[in-house]
């Protein structure tokens, strides 16, 4: 229910909140759900990118290190017993 | 033998089975808003556009929200004070008036109506990321790509990037890689300014032109019509050039409405 309520605020945040907020909130979908980084980076790409304005589609670019940084973080970060 | 695999090779995705297809669903949705984009842009704008207005109508009630927290004696005082100066600019604006319609009687009027599309601003920075308005007129509107849209007293913003049914894309002067032929100065240089987003520009000029803070920036329009103003001039000793940055007259993050030349 989280990951689901994260990916579907960050989508709505892209329509509404500036876009270093909406960045935040990918991120932090992305961690719950890491397909949702790459989904919305593309997504916002697709509604404001244009090869005019900017060089790189940035947005995606952001959202698919946020997807692998998640995953790995995912493979490779297990909870376990501190031991002494 | 019995070899023993290990499960976890390669298996970053191997520990969570709902992974698979949840990525899957959500790289289809996305190829399908990709295809709606580059097939049928206006699909896409029109399925958008609720959301925009929406997002437009709660940050204009945000700024409003902080009055019902006023204090209600200065509130009237205020309301008082705005009616005060309503009647005063009121009478003010008859006698301009009064007079503006005498010297167009003696001298004639040489000023013509300001033509173009008026269109409201959906969607501005910083909610867009890049340097990009996208506003409710189209081509059933008359808009076509390369018109130039002028905010507030007919200043430029930027040209019209690409337009659908209803909406259109305008690309600000100050969008990343936007380079545009200009003036600076009294002089009228010629420069070429360059977008650095974020609704800033710069450009690069000889030294010895004498370029100072205050400077404004002129484009093409009918004749040259003003965009901005030099805020900073950087001079290095080593280098013959001045680095000019310049602040746009119409701020981008602000701007509702857009007329467009057809």
């Amino acid at each position: 229910m989280t990951r689901i309520a994260s990916s579907v605020f960050a989508l709505i945040s892209l329509f509404i909140f500036p876009w270093p907020v909406s960045l935040a909130l990918i991120a932090a979908a992305a961690f719950l759900f890491p397909a949702s980084g790459i989904a919305l980076g593309v997504l916002a790409d697709i509604l404001y990118y244009s090869p005019d304005v900017a060089f790189l589609p940035y947005f995606s670019i952001y959202g698919a290190l946020l997807t692998g940084l998640s995953l790995l973080v995912r493979r490779f970060v297990k909870t376990r017993i501190m031991e002494a | 033998m019995k070899t023993q695999f290990s499960r976890r090779r390669n298996s970053i995705l191997g520990g969570y089975p709902w992974l698979g297809p949840s990525a899957l669903l959500v790289g289809v949705l996305v190829l399908i808003a990709l295809l709606l984009r580059l097939v049928f842009p206006g699909a896409l704008t029109a399925i958008a556009s609720p959301a925009w207005m929406s997002g437009t109508a709660l940050t204009a009630g945000v700024g409003s929200a902080g009055s019902f927290f006023g204090d209600k004696a200065d509130l009237v005082a205020e309301r008082d004070r705005l009616l005060a100066e309503n009647a005063a600019l009121t009478a003010a604006n008859a006698t301009v008036s009064a007079r503006a319609a005498d010297l167009a009687r003696l001298l004639g009027d040489r000023t013509e109506p300001v033509g173009g599309i008026l269109a409201g601003v959906m969607v501005r920075p910083p909610v867009s990321p890049y340097d990009v308005l996208i506003v409710d007129a189209g081509s059933e509107d008359g808009v076509v790509e390369g018109s130039q849209a002028a905010g507030p007293g007919s200043i430029p913003l930027g040209t019209v990037e690409s337009v659908t049914g209803g909406t259109s894309r305008i690309a600000l002067y100050s969008a990343s890689g936007q380079e545009t032929e200009s003036w600076i100065g009294e002089a009228r240089i010629p420069v070429t300014l360059m977008g650095e987003g974020s609704g800033a520009l710069r450009a690069i000029v000889a030294r010895e032109a004498g370029i100072v803070e205050g400077d404004l920036v002129y484009v093409t329009g009918p004749g040259a019509v003003a965009i901005g103003s030099v805020v900073r001039v950087e001079n290095d000793p080593s280098s013959p050039r001045s680095r000019i940055d310049i602040r746009p007259l119409v701020n981008p993050f602000s701007v509702t409405w857009v007329t467009i030349a057809p």
